[in-house]
């Protein structure tokens, strides 16, 4: 319901939003009228609505497919939409949905789970399940972060690494068992089809009940997106508030999750798009994002049901993500400075006493971990130590892996600290660029359209699916000097965009998912002498030119204005830190594939050990992160020989405790 | 248990003169067993069917549950992942030659030994001729020729049976799903193997729909809903037991007319993009599990 006694301020704030809802509902109005008159004449729809004649299969048709799949559209929609908005309020993050807060990934880890191990416990619905995931990947969220009061940015943090955590386990869960797990990605890629009434009649409760409770719930909402110490003033328990809201935007969530699969972007891009369009009150926001929501994924659908069913029948989820990413990168540039956005650095950390001898140990320890990747193994004669000299026979195979898990780690890593210091947000980290999805779409696209495509085939794809996102970048950023919080969300608009299509891919029951899988996990099991050549060279010469920003470095987290001050121009030093960092994300995704997690976690462990100035912390991270993917990868091919699991997937599984844990404690 | 490994020396020969051609490997076929690895469960199957033992196969536990035919001898190594087949213990079995599944990535392999993909499906053909051709195509690299022309000449005779058997049967098409979540499933058209076999026993697919390259497609109820109302439901899966767990798995499936009336057969999993040996396994199990006499409703 349009809000129609409230007297907006200066510029109506709720007019723009309305025209925005009108137009997008108007158009899938248009379609599904369309749709209707093509299966049944006018004079029978109200027939077909309420009371179908059971004998008229066109009716039955209409009643049971056509109808109440429009009635799921608008209910998922709202329910995201409003979930959406009330996690971005709580979180004051413009990328918080209830996806941010790890939810999908547990509700479908829970499901992989549950089929290959409980069948029986489908069999009282899945519904149930997904919701036990969601909860328990929120409960892991809000453990991490409780000792900082669920700060948002500690939450988005913990939210991220729990989705992360759980993402890896599940792509574990589907190397190993993926022929017992094709249901689940025929159900996780978002389709829309309905088979009867029953799955509106099980959202529609749902979607009033958490209505009503956000409703009764605006004025702390409102006073949560003050800072935490004027909220606290103003007498209000922050974290009760923050739970309460958050419990009811998951729920709502997890239930649709559970209804249709994953819909990404509609939770993410209404109250974003109603928010950049005026509605700046939460008040406003809490009215129009479900409303857009819903509008937005009717018309979606209306536009998936123009499309000619072939065999890879288009969920709708994936749709929206494709559909909404160009919106939002249209509406960016409305995007007011603060109106979601606050900047909150990470929480400081003691300076090491002597960073040098910090950075000889590692070195040092790195050094060794090479030497043992390729002298130690288990292989077809049991574990065997090759010492010095016997390092060659094997060389051919190992040695490509070890540099390639070397490199790529190294760089992955000083990308992730480049990010995190320019954007000055703890959740950077490479992907968030939308760098690594381009290249991995690239890969993917070549894929399905060649029989068996060549390495060469593979990396040149590769390498113009990541150009063609950087040039997007770029056009987008250089309006607005390359602002951090519009990088992200162009980024993340990119990866959702990115999710879809895998989803899609998974479902089509490919058996080349296999291969796509491994290199969706960060395997460097294809890397050949050459390549890893090239590829060391590569590492190497950025490395050699990474240390030339390290003075841009330790000024940018200061702030925008400090960094002026001081004599930098702003957008020039982002423009080449963000390109540096680009750069360093595609050359590893093209080889590795892009699971990056240790760009996120190598940056964080080397700050958290003390490396403060930024030419340490850059040295300490590329060391970490090398380090870490190399173990990895030795791991990887050693403990569970002959099979062998991706290095990527593998430094996520054992790394990301390990983070856990240094977080927990601080 | 396992045939004495090769020293290095012998290994690096082995390779040297397996990169030298395969001319070597063909004159060789009056020799027991030719040192083949297979790194795809499709050509495994039909190695194995043409009497070669391979050297190692990926995820052979799984081999035996999802494939089961021809069954695999014990002397098989495992080799890991399908998506990844470990390099090192190839090298260390030192193959004359891999055999590959059309779609993988092979350019790891061929610096082992020299690779033969085997593709039993190609666009543009229809699959019973395509996997005739990859049987024999893979048989004269190994000089099987004559084991080749018996394989085939046996798959037209099981075939026959099959048709056979299923003479008497007048149910309605057949739809066939191997997999199903919620309300999408994963269904066979007109271009999967399967539908030869249907061509052959004289029985319809139901499903008429387009498919990807392998044959199969992923649609919703509301399509498989709108099948030819006689339609009989096949599950080519052995995770489910019988009918009534299946629909009590998933409940929104009650509302189709042919799980109404309990119009399923369950047979078990096959290879949908194996050749020969998973066409054979096919039709016997219809045969099995339709044919008049044996009204198995699981």
């Amino acid at each position: 319901m349009p809000p129609v006694g409230e007297r907006p301020e200066p510029r109506a704030g709720w007019q723009r939003p309305a025209l925005i809802v009108l137009a997008l509902a108007l158009a899938a109005l248009a379609l599904a009228l369309r749709d209707l008159a093509l299966r049944l004449p006018p004079g029978q729809w109200g027939a077909a609505l309420l009371a179908p004649d059971a004998t008229d299969t066109r009716q039955m048709l209409v009643h049971l497919t056509v109808m109440p799949r429009i009635a799921v559209a608008l209910l998922c929609g709202a329910g995201l939409g409003l979930a959406g908005a009330v996690c971005q309020q709580v979180l004051r993050n413009p990328l918080a949905e209830p996806t941010t807060l790890g939810i999908s990934a547990g509700a479908s880890l829970a499901l992989s789970a549950a089929t290959l191990w409980a069948p029986g416990l489908l069999a009282y619905g899945r519904e149930g399940v997904a919701l036990a995931g969601s909860f328990a990947a929120l409960l892991f969220v809000f453990g991490l972060a409780w000792r900082r009061a669920l700060s948002p940015v500690s939450l988005v943090l913990a939210g991220l690494i729990v989705t992360l955590y759980c993402g890896a386990l599940a792509s574990a869960l589907s190397l190993f068992h993926r022929d017992y797990l094709i249901g689940i990605y025929l159900w996780g890629a978002g389709f829309l089809s309905q088979q009867g009434w029953g799955v509106a009649a099980f959202l529609l409760p749902r979607l009033g009940v958490a209505a009503f409770l956000i409703a009764l719930m605006v004025r702390p909402l409102t006073l949560l997106g003050l800072d935490d110490e004027a909220a606290r003033n103003l007498g209000l328990g922050l974290t009760g508030a923050r739970l309460a809201a958050l419990v009811v935007a998951v729920s709502l969530s997890a239930a649709v999750t559970s209804a249709v699969g994953v819909i990404g972007f509609v939770g993410l891009a209404a109250p974003a798009i109603v928010a950049i369009a005026g509605a700046r009150r939460l008040r406003d926001r809490l009215v129009w994002a479900p409303l857009c929501g819903a509008a937005l994924l009717w018309l979606t659908d209306g536009l998936v049901l123009l499309i000619p069913t072939g065999y890879r029948e288009v969920p709708t989820g994936a749709a929206t993500a494709l559909l909404g990413a160009p919106v939002m990168l249209a509406l960016l540039p409305r995007l007011r400075k603060g109106v979601l956005w606050r900047a909150e650095p990470a929480a400081a950390v003691p300076r090491a006493a002597r960073p040098g001898l910090v950075l000889a140990a590692g070195a040092g320890l790195l050094a060794l971990a090479l030497w043992g990747a390729l002298a130690f193994a288990y292989g077809p004669r049991g574990w065997s130590w090759a010492g010095l000299t016997g390092i060659a026979e094997m060389l051919p195979w190992r040695g490509p892996r070890v540099a390639a898990a070397l490199a790529a780690g190294a760089m992955l890593a000083m990308a992730g600290m480049l990010l995190q210091r320019m954007m000055n947000n703890p959740m950077a980290s490479p992907e968030v660029l939308g760098v690594s999805s381009g290249a991995a779409l690239g890969v993917i696209v070549a894929l399905f359209l060649t029989e068996a495509p060549s390495r060469v085939v593979q990396l040149a794809a590769g390498t113009a699916g990541a150009f063609a996102v950087l040039l997007g970048i770029l056009v987008l950023g250089r309006r607005d000097a390359f602002s951090p919080e519009r990088l992200l969300l162009a980024g993340v608009a990119t990866s959702a965009a990115f999710g879809a299509i895998v989803a899609v891919a998974m479902a089509t029951g490919d058996p080349r998912v296999g291969t796509l899988l491994t290199w969706l996990a960060g395997s460097t099991y294809g890397v050949d002498p050459g390549e890893a050549a090239g590829f060391l060279a590569a590492a190497a010469i950025l490395a050699g030119l990474a240390p030339m920003l390290a003075r841009w470095l330790d000024i940018l987290p200061l702030g925008a204005a400090t960094a002026q001050a001081v004599g930098l121009h702003v957008p020039r030093v982002r423009l080449v830190v963000m390109l540096a960092a680009a750069v360093m994300t595609a050359v590893p995704t093209l080889v590795v594939g892009p699971l990056s997690f240790v760009g996120l976690m190598a940056p964080h462990i080397a700050r958290l050990i003390g490396l403060q100035r930024a030419l340490h912390h850059l040295v300490g991270a590329a060391i970490l992160g090398a380090l870490l993917l190399t173990l990895a990868d030795w791991a990887g091919r050693t403990i569970i020989f002959p099979y062998q699991m991706p290095a990527g997937l593998l430094a996520t599984v054992i790394g990301g405790p390990y983070l856990m844990w240094l977080l927990r404690r601080r | 248990m396992r045939a004495p490994r090769p020293s290095r020396r012998e290994a690096v020969a082995a390779i040297l003169a397996a990169g030298a051609g395969l001319h070597p490997a063909r004159n060789a076929a009056a020799a027991p067993m030719p040192r083949v690895a297979a790194a795809g469960w499709a050509g495994a199957q039909t190695l194995l069917a043409l009497g070669v033992v391979p050297l190692a196969l990926p995820e052979i536990a799984r081999y035996r549950a999802l494939v089961a035919e021809p069954p695999l001898p014990e002397s098989v190594q495992e080799l890991g992942l399908r998506s990844e087949p470990n390099l090192e213990l190839l090298t260390a079995l030192a193959p004359h030659l891999i055999v590959a599944d059309a779609g993988s990535v092979t350019s790891p392999l061929a610096r082992i030994a020299p690779v033969a993909t085997f593709a039993p499906l190609r666009p543009g053909r229809r699959p019973a001729e395509a996997a005739r051709e990859a049987t024999l195509a893979l048989a004269a690299r190994l000089g099987r020729d004559a084991e080749a022309q018996s394989l085939i000449a046996a798959h037209e005779a099981r075939l026959a049976g099959a048709a056979e058997r299923l003479s008497g049967d007048r149910g309605g098409p057949l739809c066939l799903v191997s997999d199903a979540f919620g309300n999408r499933a994963l269904v066979f058209g007109g271009n999967s193997l399967y539908q030869d076999v249907l061509d052959r026993v004289g029985l319809r697919n139901a499903f008429t729909g387009a498919t990807s390259a392998w044959g199969h497609a992923t649609v919703g109820l509301d399509q498989l809903a709108a099948l030819d109302p006689t339609t009989r439901l096949v599950l080519l899966t052995s995770r489910v037991p019988d009918a009534r767990t299946f629909l009590a798995l998933r409940p929104l499936w009650r509302t189709l007319p042919f799980l109404r009336e309990e119009r399923v057969t369950v047979l078990a999993d096959i290879l949908f993009y194996g050749g020969l040996p998973s066409a054979d396994r096919f039709a016997r199990l219809l045969a099995e599990r339709l044919a008049p006499g044996n009204a198995a409703r699981g």
